[in-house]
């Protein structure tokens, strides 16, 4: 471009990119800050559809309160050739599967700890498969965020039996 | 035109301004930064795939959002904004117009993509760059999911805008001696890409709005469950994303019709030609998107028409690799730094369109689809062609941005590295996905091909990823530092350096 | 325009487009004889779902993880999934098929070798994609 010819060139300075580099690694290690700090919450929620598709269940409302607390430890275990899933004890041993038997009211405490192979989430549900009908408030871990074993996770939910 | 155009300004004045120069340098210095933000989950992917197992990433679920945000950085975050800081810069010089034809909304389309980039990067979605319902529907957790999709949302109306001012600046604001006949190859090239954006991304905004309102359960467009069919976001979604591969891929072509007549001292073989592939491409280019669909169960009847479709945009990308090599036939060719990243790129885009012809012969497809093998395809195009491309013009555009030369040596070893670690990575990848890996995955089956090839490519990855850290070195170093460069030939080209077509009025 | 003969660009064009042609024909062609299912395919209905395959033979056997087939017969899949997309997929052989929930796709085989290969999932669907795995068995035949 001929105007170029007789026009002076300004240059920048090695000062003004660092700020520059400053500025950008700034905004970085900020967003750095608040992805990690929250690392759980960004994708810790299933879209509003999922519990839609889960269909009208009649979740009544909380009873009141007997003030019992029935504490129950579940230990998840996996059978050698994976076909077995079972609490505490393998299939066809003495305290598989335990049954809890409560009244309205009465809270109960499930110490949940995954001693199987591979991720699991866990959730209390009145269906007997699939997971839409899983009651709200008694889930442990998620699918999109399982427990990994094998770790200790005990999580104490309240549930309020109808 | 460099930095500074009459006293350093301060840099909130650069922030703010609506001249061309300076929202091309945002765009720019914008598209940098996500490239090697881009590059490093890229390289965090390939160590974690070194070996069986877990390497460096605990969980598959990280693993997931890591090549998801990977994807998409690169390719709405770098690439296109990369483009945009080329034309923004060049066009209005190319045209002989003091500025784009609406400097304000320019202005405009730039901002949209930091607070985009914030959303995509805040929430690290982890549904692959596709967002493929009903995986993004029912599976995919929020707010990562809902983020990344009013981030896209956001990108996609910024890229619009910025077509439409270079479609009127270009048919409207060119000088009135220039004929459309006579602006560069590199201005043809951003009005074909703009005119591809202006019919192709409202498809892909309007499934983003459907993708949305079906996750909060208001509609049952892609659902199943709700009456909905996945496999219609699917053609929505090629319908934009297979002319957008060409939105991506030909500014960078422009870029090299820049290059390589200079470098040669030849004047381009055929004008005309390059028109003509830029205008089929773009048309043709339309007719192909359901080739990445071979495998969803469509009927021979549509496959077959998709297949003639993609075959037929093959003639008009291989007139631009013909008029390139004619070009260089016989020419004194100065081999500077852009000219090997230009020549290397054309290299590699043959290659990336010979593999593309076995995915687009429908039965060869069942072999490739969703392997390895499309991961080396398109990297060959996005990091061998357009990469090189626009790293090649970087170097070209450096001292006439700047004022100043960068370090030819650097330079130079940084293409050499580049080009071996690409072609280490991605020629290995077509292979490792004739052998059956598919894409995608945090973990393999101690296949011992595999894990061989996976090393290779990790291997190729880290010469990349040295290049880069000594290329932005050089950048940096560069433009504070280094020589004064003579801004009418800094390569010593003799002859004229920039758009020699002089207006017949001297005093515009 | 140019000064110059482009006899050399028109010969190209001409060399690039036969060779698409080529390119195509032969596609279509083989894509025609691979989508004929033969008349005595057995049925096995395959089943995707987050993150595994179960199978169901035409007399009601089903499967997990695994699947027993007979050399030299030919099979032909009907492939569905209950949640997100999958795709079937036996690399050996090359069978690959999308599982889309709401649809059913199919594809056939005809395995012509005693031996053991993988299944594996080709279509991403979440956090144990890469280990949706089975694996086929084909086995002398019993009858």
């Amino acid at each position: 471009m001929s105007q170029n010819n007789s026009q002076n060139v300004y240059r920048t300075t090695s000062s003004r990119v660092g700020k520059m580099l400053a500025i950008m690694l700034g905004i970085c290690l900020v967003g750095g800050v608040i992805f990690f700090g929250m690392w759980d919450y960004w994708i810790s929620q299933p879209a509003p559809v999922v519990a839609m598709m889960a269909g009208e269940k009649t979740h009544a409302g909380p009873a009141e309160a007997t003030g019992i607390t029935i504490t129950q430890d579940l230990q998840f275990l996996e059978s050698a050739d994976f076909r077995s899933l079972t609490f505490n004890a393998l299939i066809d041993e003495p305290g598989a599967n335990p049954t809890i038997e409560m009244s309205v009211g009465d809270k109960v405490v499930f110490n949940v700890v995954n001693d199987g192979m591979s991720f699991h989430a866990f959730g209390v549900t009145k269906d007997t498969e699939g997971f839409a009908g899983i009651i709200p408030g008694s889930e442990v871990a998620a699918p999109t965020n399982p427990l990994i074993t094998p770790v200790t996770k005990p999580n104490i939910i309240t549930v309020k039996i109808l | 035109m460099t930095l500074e155009l009459q006293k350093p300004r301060p840099i909130w004045q650069i922030m703010f301004s609506t001249h061309h120069t300076d929202v091309g340098l945002l765009y720019l210095i914008s598209s940098l930064t996500f490239l090697f933000l881009g590059g490093s989950l890229a390289l965090g992917i390939r160590a974690e795939l070194f070996l069986p197992g877990s390497q460096i990433i605990a969980d598959s679920m990280t693993f997931n959002r890591i090549f998801t945000v990977h994807g998409t950085t690169l390719i709405f975050l770098f690439i296109i904004p990369f483009a945009s800081a080329v034309g923004n810069y060049y066009v209005p010089i190319m045209v002989r117009y003091k500025d784009m034809a609406y400097p304000k909304l320019n202005a405009i389309a730039f901002w949209m993509i930091p607070p985009a980039g914030v959303l995509i990067w805040l929430g690290f979605a982890d549904f692959t760059w596709y967002a493929t319902p009903p995986y993004s529907i029912i599976s995919a957790p929020g707010p990562a999911a809902d983020m990344w999709i009013f981030g896209l949302k956001i990108l996609g109306i910024s890229s619009v805008l910025g077509a439409l001012n270079f479609v009127v600046t270009i048919l409207k604001c060119k000088h009135p001696d220039m004929s459309i006949g006579q602006i560069p190859l590199l201005a043809w090239s951003f009005l074909s890409s703009s005119l591809i954006i202006i019919v192709a991304i409202p498809t892909f905004a309007a499934a983003l709005l459907m993708l949305l309102t079906d996750r909060l359960g208001v509609s049952g467009f892609f659902n199943p469950a709700m009456g909905g069919d996945p496999i219609s976001y699917a053609h929505l979604f090629w319908f934009t994303f297979h002319p957008e591969v060409y939105v991506l891929v030909i500014p960078a072509i422009g870029m090299m019709y820049e290059i390589i007549p200079r470098f040669s001292r030849k004047p381009i073989y055929s004008y005309n030609s390059g028109i003509f592939a830029f205008v089929m491409l773009s048309i043709v280019g339309f007719s192909s998107w359901a080739h990445h669909m071979y495998a969803t169960g469509m009927s021979f009847t549509e496959k077959t028409v998709f297949m003639v479709g993609t075959l037929a945009a093959v003639p008009a990308s291989a007139m631009h690799v013909f008029n390139f090599v004619a070009t260089m036939w016989n020419a004194r060719i100065r081999f500077s730094t852009p000219m090997m990243w230009a020549v290397g790129g054309i290299a590699l885009f043959f290659s990336a369109g010979a593999g593309g012809v076995v995915n687009s012969a429908m039965p060869l497809d069942f072999t490739t689809h969703d392997t390895y093998w499309v991961v080396g395809h398109f990297h060959l195009f996005v990091m061998g062609t357009i990469a090189f491309g626009s790293i090649g013009y970087l170097y070209y555009m450096f001292p006439y941005v700047t004022g100043r030369m960068y370090n030819e040596t650097l330079g130079k070893i940084h293409f050499v590295m580049s080009f071996v670690g690409t072609v280490l990575v991605f020629f290995t990848q077509h292979v490792l996905g004739l052998y059956g890996m598919p894409r995608r995955i945090y973990d393999y089956p101690p296949i011992p091909e595999w894990i061989a090839m996976n090393q290779i490519a990790t291997v190729g990855a880290i010469i990349i990823g040295i290049s880069m850290a000594i290329f932005l070195a050089n950048m940096i170093y560069s433009a504070g530092k280094g020589k004064p460069a003579d801004t009418d030939d800094p390569f010593g080209l003799g002859g004229r350096y920039y758009y020699p077509f002089e207006a017949k009025n001297p005093s515009h | 325009m140019s000064g110059h003969s482009n006899w050399p660009e028109w010969i190209y064009v001409a060399v690039v487009i036969a060779l698409m042609a080529w390119v195509g024909a032969e596609a279509w062609e083989t894509e025609r004889l691979i989508e004929h299912v033969p008349a005595d395919a057995k049925t096995i209905i395959v089943t995707g779902q987050q993150w595994f395959w179960t199978f169901e033979h035409e007399d009601g056997t089903k499967e997990i993880g695994e699947l027993h087939v007979e050399v030299g017969k030919a099979y032909k899949f009907e492939v569905v999934s209950t949640d997100v997309n999958h795709s079937f997929n036996i690399h050996d052989y090359v069978v690959l098929i999308d599982a889309i929930p709401g649809r059913v796709n199919t594809v056939w085989f005809a395995p012509d070798k005693v031996g053991e290969h993988d299944i594996q999932c080709r279509e991403y669907c979440g956090l144990i994609h890469y280990n949706m795995r089975g694996t086929l068995y084909v086995t002398e035949p019993t009858s």
